[in-house]
């Protein structure tokens, strides 16, 4: 996942070490405000944890078969916290990129947005929402390796658009389109690497848990915090939604370009010249669902105000939003069963170390 | 320099002798891997004390000049150009010292693998163009491009001279000066005081991680299954970062014993005289010569 140096035009790693800039600058601050003095060591340690890891062979699928490495940013973003994780596995990438030549000195923006950002926050993410508060050694292996896994398939698919974007932006660098780099890297990384991730992420989480708990990060926040933040973006988002009304209506422009439904097509088909008339498959497929709200609205609003139509789409949004949250509720009462022994399989094998 | 022992002297050489690694031992296998970059990392010292061009530059301007030639070397687009790029990074290697068995890397692996990932750009599926040799691969019908191949040399000599650039900044200055000089960058001082922190605790960590590998391969006399073998490394892991986290907070402490208070001070040698000016215009010349002109 290390992009080397002529790969990327300027017109794409330029923009990533602005991003990265922020980034750090945001990470330093958040990390700076929880810990304080103490986490300058713990961070430049963690970070040379981030690099040594990525050297450790772990058996896929047979014993003394395959191999592979592990990135080992969603354990770290687990362990220490997903802003540490960004700074420490930057710090891992500069220094592989300037003393090891492995990675490009240019890509360095890139590489660290995609393996020190996406890949941290996705796993972290996945791994917050299935871990719980006190999760058993079970669940946390479980949400470790689906934390893992989709950590490093995000952060696959970051590099992959990355590199797939050179052919529209410029010419004489990666001269692969998104039609090949996506599949390429989302292929390997999703039957392989992913695997490597997710095994590691999961059974690290559960040998730290067994031996030494209190090295998992302890909830500092209260659990409504979350939430309740959520909330507010949820509420923002959903205030924004009359935008998708406005901006078309400011600029004269039609419906979604593409998103015709069988009774528009046939006229946009004639303005450029082709036979006006409605695919039959389409003409059959549209028959089958009926929308409850087609085109978010009332039926019989659809040529009110725009102030009228706003208020119907900001509904809809909350309506979403309900709907969702309901599910997740559900499954999550679903998922957080205790479990009646605790243990991984495999784990016990584990105390032959020195 | 009598009092010190052979192995410590300056011109001593790391000869770390790998164990035979038996494709099927996994644990061997990293433990080989841990002590390359072991050897590495102490090493390239000994082209980093050479006298040479580059070693003798404050780290400041080599890596605002290195890292502005790489930065030119992605903007240029014509073969000339790269070609001249490329001849610029061999005369900065001679006139450093550098043994060209240091730069093999830089100037065989790593173009021979762009070149086996660019190789299908070269047909005409990828990149249109006049065909130079057609022919037929099951249902296809195949061309080699002028356009094609002329795309190909181009990447191959980008990659090759900004992967040289790279290496030679690497091996003729110790990472610990590498990182002060990326002051000049404008990077703060915090993020440098990590990157020297986590240089210097590396070797710390790798033989720890050496330790844990060796503790495995004396049990053991076979493999296990593979859930055990995967338990185990991620064991291995798990104690390792326990034992990052104790080395953290006794190093913190050791830290506030001597007076830490988080200002940060880092020891620049003013070494700045007439040579990294010169140094600098010849490069920065040489880099928009070749951008604007070529």
């Amino acid at each position: 996942m290390h992009i080397p140096d002529g790969y990327l035009s300027p017109q794409t790693y330029v923009p990533a070490f602005a991003a990265m800039a922020g980034m750090w600058a945001w990470a330093s601050k958040r990390v700076g405000d929880s810990l304080r003095l103490r986490q300058v060591p713990l961070l430049a340690l963690g970070a040379a944890f981030s690099f040594v890891i990525m050297m450790f062979n772990v058996p896929m699928f047979l014993p003394g078969g395959t191999t592979g490495h592990a990135v080992g940013a969603v354990l770290i973003a687990i362990l220490l916290g997903p802003w540490a994780a960004v700074i420490a596995v930057s710090l891992a990438l500069i220094l592989q990129a300037l003393t090891f030549g492995d990675g490009g000195i240019t890509a360095i923006g890139a590489n660290c947005l995609t393996m020190a950002v996406v890949m941290p926050f996705a796993g972290w993410g996945v791994y917050r929402l299935l871990a719980g508060r006190a999760p058993s050694i079970r669940r946390q292996v479980i949400a470790g390796a689906a934390g893992g896994y989709v950590g490093l398939n995000a952060g696959a698919l970051a590099t992959a658009v990355l590199l797939g974007i050179q052919p529209l932006i410029a010419h004489g660098y990666n001269p692969f389109g998104l039609k090949v780099a996506v599949p390429v890297m989302a292929g390997e990384h999703l039957l392989l690497f992913g695997f490597v991730e997710a095994v590691v992420t999961g059974l690290v989480l559960a040998y730290v848990t067994r031996t030494d708990p209190s090295l998992l990060p302890q909830s500092t926040t209260s659990p409504r915090a979350p939430v309740l933040r959520l909330a507010l973006a949820l509420g923002a988002l959903v205030l924004l939604t009359p935008l998708g009304l406005y901006v078309p209506a400011l600029v004269k422009a039609g419906g979604a370009w593409g998103e015709w439904g069988p009774k528009e097509l046939p006229a946009k088909l004639a303005e450029h010249g082709l036979p006006a008339r409605t695919p039959i498959h389409l003409a059959q497929l549209s028959a089958i669902w009926k929308a409850p709200l087609p085109d978010y609205a009332l039926p019989g609003l659809k040529t009110a105000p725009l102030w009228q139509l706003s208020l119907i789409y900001v509904a809809c949004g909350l309506l979403a939003v309900l709907a969702l949250s309901l599910l997740a509720l559900g499954l999550q009462k679903l998922f957080s069963r205790k479990d009646p022994d605790g243990f991984p399989p495999g784990v016990d094998a584990t105390a032959s170390h020195s | 320099m009598d009092s010190l022992p052979a192995w410590m002297r300056p011109q001593a050489t790391l000869d770390m002798p790998a164990l035979p690694a038996p494709r099927r031992n996994l644990a061997r296998r990293t433990l080989n891997s841990l002590a390359r970059l072991l050897a590495e990392m102490l090493g390239d010292d000994a082209v980093a004390a050479r006298p040479g061009l580059l070693q003798r530059l404050d780290p400041r301007a080599k890596v605002v000049g290195l890292i502005g030639l790489v930065v030119a070397a992605t903007l240029l687009h014509s073969l000339a150009a790269l070609g001249l790029m490329y001849l610029l990074c061999i005369v900065l290697a001679v006139a450093s010292r550098v043994p060209a068995r240091r730069l093999l890397g830089a100037w065989l692996a790593a173009p021979l693998f762009s070149a086996v990932i660019i190789l299908p750009a070269i047909l005409n599926v990828v990149t249109p163009g006049h065909p130079l040799w057609t022919f037929r691969l099951g249902p296809w019908h195949l061309a080699v491009t002028g356009a094609g191949l002329l795309f190909a040399a181009k990447f191959v000599l980008r990659v090759a001279a900004c992967v040289s650039l790279a290496l030679l900044l690497a091996v003729t200055t110790r990472p610990a000066r590498l990182f002060r000089g990326l002051r000049a960058l404008g990077v703060p001082k915090i993020f440098i005081m990590l990157l020297l922190m986590m240089e210097r605790y590396l070797a710390v960590i790798v033989r720890a991680a050496e330790e844990i590998h060796e503790a495995r391969i004396s049990r053991s006399i076979a493999p296990g299954s593979l859930r055990q073998e995967q338990a185990w490394v991620a064991a291995g892991m798990g104690a390792l970062f326990r034992r990052t986290q104790k080395l953290g907070n006794a190093v913190y402490l050791a830290m506030i014993s001597r007076g830490y208070t988080g200002d940060i001070y880092l020891l620049d040698e003013p070494r700045w005289s007439w040579r990294e000016w010169a140094f600098l215009a010849a490069v920065a010349a040489a880099g928009v010569g070749l951008v604007v002109l070529l």
